[in-house]
């Protein structure tokens, strides 16, 4: 972090000076960091939309070919009127979000107009959101892309971020915010996720046989292994219940016991994947937003003397 | 690089929004508020005693082969969690099974038709957490609202010629099979 602590900040108090407590929340909201940092989170996001709208999110153009009677739009679609999805909707918008993340990469690698890159982001958020939404409007709805869709509608608001040069290791006041609001998002997914279990399955949920149903249903060779002796899924509920429930620490937590919930977070991922094929990548992306990515910056770019 | 007064309100109140409006899903909403919904993927619980149903696609197709299809957007269309999720309309409108049939003509063209469709669920009972067996159940069918035939070959893509009037379950009348579907909750997955 050396390179970063040399850089002035623009408009910080005085050093020194005790903080009001109007201050010091100002100060845990809008955490000044590097804008280096918001510059390859944007590089990470728009690269794996993607890859989300070709392995992730990929049935919208089939499902597009169902008949009518089988989609069942969600509250967002039907308030916003937006259309019964047909093949040349989607196709076009596919096209268009992945033009748009380019220019967004595009504008992290050079310096482009500042409304061009959040005009090109502000599509990629509507579009992105309009797509993963037909993807949920056949009757099943899955919860990994909360962190991600706020991903795509608060990076637009960091204005100008270059990976290199003049202003990358400036912080900002607008970066920080963003890239809180996707760490909320991602805790938001996985206390939530330990609320509705109360709410749906009751506090009991944890003894039951909820792993076994999925293993069951969809496990791989891994996961069908694990179903007998049952006890191994049943601790598998506690540990990952426990976990959730935990999970809003990670937002106060700094230095290597932040770094290590989210390799706890990532394990936890991979397992899910190796033993059901259920890998919750979009919230995996967004959880780099807890880590100072531009240190792989630093280490090619030495400080300017 | 500091925020003005008003970029830091409109921030600042865009975050507490989004923060109720999630947990207002979470503790209040349903499937429909989504991206805002509740986080009900696995968020019921299957008692160790009960049993885990899995619903697929039986069809003979115009050479009269009986065989699996799988359930899936590149296959059919449309994945298998999703018609779990519409469940309970197939069974009120079998004529919803044409198109399926449909679907698998548009996406397989040259492959025989299917002409006579059953959706039908694995039931797995559980004892004492443990699997202890599982039986196949007749959903619903179409054209004709019949059982899905006995020798029904397993997953694997083998088909064998159809024989009328080989139930899987003797005695029981189409339409009285459990319809007790997942939820669309529990279809999650």
């Amino acid at each position: 972090m050396t390179a970063q602590a040399a850089v002035p900040v623009a408009g910080e108090p005085p050093a020194g000076s005790v903080p009001s407590p109007a201050e010091r929340l100002r100060g845990w909201v809008f955490t000044p960091v590097p804008l280096a940092r918001v510059a390859l989170m944007r590089v990470v996001v728009y690269l794996f939309v993607v890859y989300d709208l070709f392995y992730v999110v990929n049935d919208p153009p089939h499902l597009a070919q169902n008949s009518a009677v089988l989609y069942r739009p969600i509250r967002i679609r039907t308030w916003l009127d937006l259309p019964t999805p047909s093949s040349g909707y989607v196709l076009t918008e596919r096209a268009v979000v992945i033009a748009a993340c380019a220019l967004v990469i595009t504008g992290v690698l050079l310096r482009l107009p500042r409304w061009l890159t959040a005009l090109a982001g502000v599509v990629v958020a509507a579009g992105f959101t309009d797509w993963v939404s037909i993807g949920m409007s056949y009757s099943k709805v899955d919860h990994d892309h909360f962190a991600l869709i706020m991903a795509v509608w608060v990076l637009p608001t960091v204005g100008t971020t270059l990976l290199r040069g003049r202003g990358a290791g400036l912080r900002s006041e607008a970066a920080g915010w963003a890239l809180l609001c996707i760490q909320v998002g991602c805790v938001a997914t996985y206390f939530l996720s330990a609320v509705a279990k109360v709410r749906y399955g009751g506090w009991d949920w944890v003894t039951g046989s909820t792993f076994a149903w999925a293993m069951t249903r969809r496990g791989t060779g891994l996961g069908r292994a694990l179903l007998d002796p049952p006890w191994i899924l049943t601790a598998s509920q506690f540990l990952i219940f426990a976990i959730e429930v935990c999970s809003p620490v990670i937002l106060w937590a700094r230095g290597r016991v932040r770094y290590l919930m989210v390799l706890g977070f990532m394990v936890f991922h991979l397992s899910t994947y190796l033993a059901m094929k259920i890998h919750f990548l979009p919230l995996v992306i967004c959880l780099l937003a807890f880590l100072p990515l531009e240190i792989v910056l630093q280490r090619r770019e030495k400080p300017v003397p | 690089m500091r925020l003005s007064g008003r970029s830091l309100i409109w921030r600042a109140a865009a975050l507490a929004a989004g923060t109720l409006l999630v947990i207002n899903g979470s503790v209040f909403g349903n499937d429909v508020y989504w991206p805002f919904g509740p986080m009900s993927q696995f968020a019921f619980r299957t008692g160790t005693n009960d049993v885990i149903r899995s619903t697929f696609l039986a069809a003979v197709d115009e050479d009269g082969m009986l065989q699996r299809v799988t359930l899936s957007p590149a296959n059919l269309g449309i994945a298998r969690a999703e018609i779990e999720g519409q469940q309970p309309r197939f069974v009120r409108e079998p004529d919803m099974l044409s198109d399926l049939a449909a679907n698998y003509r548009r996406i397989h063209p040259g492959v025989p038709e299917l002409t006579q469709l059953w959706l039908c669920e694995k039931v797995t009972k559980l004892h004492n957490g443990r699997d202890a067996g599982s039986t196949t159940q007749t959903v619903v069918g179409w054209p004709e609202n019949s059982q899905v035939p006995a020798d029904l070959p397993e997953f694997g893509g083998l088909k064998v010629p159809y024989r009328a009037g080989t139930d899987s379950t003797p005695g029981s009348s189409p339409g009285s099979s459990p319809t007790s579907s997942p939820s669309s909750t529990e279809a999650a997955q």
